[in-house]
């Protein structure tokens, strides 16, 4: 079949078995790939009361149609497992070049299951696959395991591509994320904890064989027309300086603690991405099929925190600039440089170390807590040392390692109200959502625990902070189209949520005559799936809101004193009923689940 | 004066333009230039690039140059003859 590499590696790596999974015609236009197929396997193959760590749990790494195509970006893949901070769905997206390579193999994915009685990584070329022992590469951070399995395979220039964890996903730390090559990361929800927990370090995969479409040149055709529609894009890493200087207030600044930064304009003048790019930008690095400016190397030549590192995305800056107190971008970038070579997710490191900052600053954590380190705003080394000590669950890193609401749990009031993570479990993304309302109540109604729909895809006015009831109907009306896009295995800074050349693209690889409509589709059972699955798990409407802090109502700034917590109740029921759930608990119907064909799960719900 | 506007997303699918050139007299604002757009292409183009009150609304990110406006002076910063204006969806998450 064209548009298709035609298997999934299944790997049971309790008993070192490799066999292939073949989806039919039907099962792949029905699911598609990245979330779409790996939301089926995590609700049919994942016993609900398996635990994240169980060699039950099941790690789907998959591709999609356009997996490796003429569309740029099309290197991505998406992750579905049961994550280790919610215990429930996850699906996570990383750039680079592995999905692309790994369908050059002759495979549109992978299957995890099982726990290897020893560290393996898995070798994939030339159409097959072997197990390996991992045991030279351990300990050995993201960078450092890519560079030294290269040369250990004798790789040349951009021969293969390598999926690793760091030192966090081997000693298990909740919110360890999975990395292709440098940098590029799906890492939501302790993706490399579970890879951890499976003890497989990494996966190299080779560049060779080829991949048959349906209809090379329309395909050719438009992706060039994706191009046009995107060259504008020049990366997310100034988003910081642009954000506070539009005066909007989106901008995490210090925990949630104000939003305003008191920041010296040359400071923040030097997170300008012209100022970055000038100053550190030393080549290029794209992912496959990419010709935007983005994803290039950096290099801080002198000083305390010299040293290279894959072009830091807004997030990571924001995490490490405002969200920290640090006004450094030299210092921002080595630690997104860092929290990338341990392995860890940079979002929950933010707002992790965000909250024990402000903590320490009112008392609530000392010293003692800290194992000595001096946690005051901004204090770069702290944090450094911080992260190092958690990646290998060190003294205070080793509770610092459930993540931010198991470890604010157990210090209790008045310091564990001053967390911000959604009630699931995981962290937001790395914006002050009081000011984006659609964004904060996509996140803590998604079953992943991050965005579930996209607010560019959403009208102007609905977004916040006003407008409840529209953008509960809008998060609700916009959702699947993400869900479409990460089941095609492209990157969302080139096809832009642009359903429509989505479906033409899918059509022009595989054959079919697909449709935008049939894609968001597509996206509706991945949602569908996941919320059937949490509710299986217990993940229900108690857990669709954020924490205390995390829906608290801004003290400074133009919305100070706007808060949307009035609103949260009518916001959730609206938005179920509009999603075919019921307005009162957030059960699928059994009518959606039938419209979706997905009568299977309605004895499991009903 | 000539100032060669680049639309891309919503602001494309509005104003059926890939891109244009617009000749103007005067020294101009880049909020005189969504001015005149929005009068130009009415309805549909005011509702996606100004709010309710009339002020620009954050939902389009403008690139002077390839250098974001807020970067500038916002929408106050002035255009210079040959500049080129990109309209593009501002970028979220990432």
């Amino acid at each position: 079949m064209k548009g298709y590499a035609g298997k999934y590696l299944r790997f049971d790596l309790s008993k070192e078995k490799l066999e292939n999974t073949v989806f039919d015609e039907a099962t792949l236009r029905k699911y598609l790939g990245g979330v779409g197929i790996g939301s089926k396997i995590l609700y049919d193959e994942i016993p609900p009361e398996s635990d994240w760590f169980s060699p039950d749990n099941r790690m789907v790494i998959a591709s999609g149609p356009l997996g490796g195509t003429a569309i740029g970006g099309s290197g991505t893949i998406t992750i579905v497992t049961k994550g280790a901070l919610t215990g429930g769905a996850t699906s996570a997206q990383a750039n680079g070049l592995f999905g692309a390579y790994l369908r050059f193999s002759g495979y549109d994915g992978i299957i995890l299951q099982g726990i290897s009685p020893s560290w393996k990584y898995i070798m994939i070329k030339d159409g097959s696959a072997e197990l390996m022992d991992a045991a030279p590469f351990m300990n050995l951070d993201t960078y450092e395991v890519t560079d030294t399995l290269r040369r250990a395979h004798g790789v040349r220039n951009r021969e293969a591509s390598i999926l690793s964890i760091g030192p966090a996903g081997e000693n298990l730390v909740r919110w360890a994320g999975v990395f292709v090559d440098h940098g590029h990361s799906a890492s939501h929800n302790g993706t490399g904890a579970v890879l951890g927990s499976k003890r497989v370090k990494a996966i190299i995969a080779f560049r060779g064989g080829e991949l048959q479409v349906a209809h090379p040149e329309s395909l050719k055709e438009i992706a060039q027309r994706m191009f046009k529609d995107a060259e504008w894009f020049k990366g997310t890493i100034g988003g910081v300086e642009t954000g506070i200087k539009s005066g909007n207030a989106s901008i995490p600044i210090m925990n949630y603690t104000t939003n305003i930064w008191n920041v010296a304009k040359a400071d923040l003048d030097s997170f300008s991405a012209e100022s970055i790019r000038e100053k550190y930008q030393v080549r290029r690095d794209p992912c496959w099929g990419c010709r935007l400016l983005h994803s290039t190397m950096m290099n801080i030549p002198k000083g305390p925190f010299a040293g290279e590192v894959e072009e830091p995305e807004y997030e990571q800056m924001a995490a490490w600039g405002p969200v920290v107190g640090n006004k450094n971008v030299e210092a921002a970038m080595m630690l997104s440089g860092l929290t990338d070579r341990l392995g860890f997710e940079n979002n929950e490191a933010g707002w992790l170390t965000g909250w024990l900052m402000e903590c320490y600053e009112k008392g609530l954590i000392t010293d003692k807590d800290t194992d000595g380190l001096k946690l005051n705003w901004g204090n770069v080394d702290a944090i450094k040392k911080l992260l190092e000590m958690t990646a290998h669950r060190h003294g205070f890193g080793d509770l610092l390692a459930e993540g931010v609401k198991l470890a604010s749990e157990k210090f209790g009031e008045p310091a564990a109200d001053l967390a911000i993570y959604t009630m699931k479990g995981n962290t937001p993304r790395g914006h002050d959502h009081r000011t984006r309302w659609a964004e904060m109540f996509d996140t803590c109604v998604s079953s992943t625990g991050t965005i579930e729909t996209h607010m560019s895809a959403m009208s102007r006015d609905s977004q916040g902070p006003a407008n409840p009831m529209k953008i509960s109907t809008e998060v609700a009306s916009t959702k699947g189209l993400m869900e479409f896009e990460d089941s095609v295995g492209t990157c969302r800074f080139n096809t832009r949520m642009n359903a429509k050349l989505i479906a033409e693209a899918v059509s022009a690889s595989t054959g079919w005559d697909f449709t935008a409509e049939e894609g968001v589709k597509v996206g509706l059972r991945a949602v569908n799936l996941m919320k059937s699955y949490n509710l299986r798990v217990g993940i229900g409407k108690a857990l669709d809101r954020p924490s205390k802090r995390y829906g608290s109502t801004p003290i400074d700034g133009p919305h100070a004193g706007v808060s949307i917590a009035p609103y949260w109740e009518a916001m959730l029921s609206n938005y179920y009923k509009l999603m075919g759930w019921d307005p009162d608990t957030g059960i699928p119907t059994k009518e959606t689940l039938c419209e979706l064909g997905l009568d299977y799960v309605i004895p499991h719900l009903h | 004066m000539k100032i060669t506007i680049k639309y891309y997303g919503a602001s494309r699918e509005v104003t059926r333009k890939n891109h244009e050139i617009i000749t103007i007299q005067t020294k101009l604002t880049l909020k005189d230039i969504i001015s005149i757009l929005t009068k130009r292409y009415g309805k549909p183009l005011t509702q996606l690039m100004l709010c309710e009150d009339g002020e620009p609304s954050d939902y389009l990110t403008y690139f002077i140059e390839g250098v974001n406006a807020n970067s500038l002076q916002g929408f106050s910063t002035e255009l210079r003859d040959g500049d080129t204006v990109v309209i593009a969806p501002t970028i979220v998450g990432g």
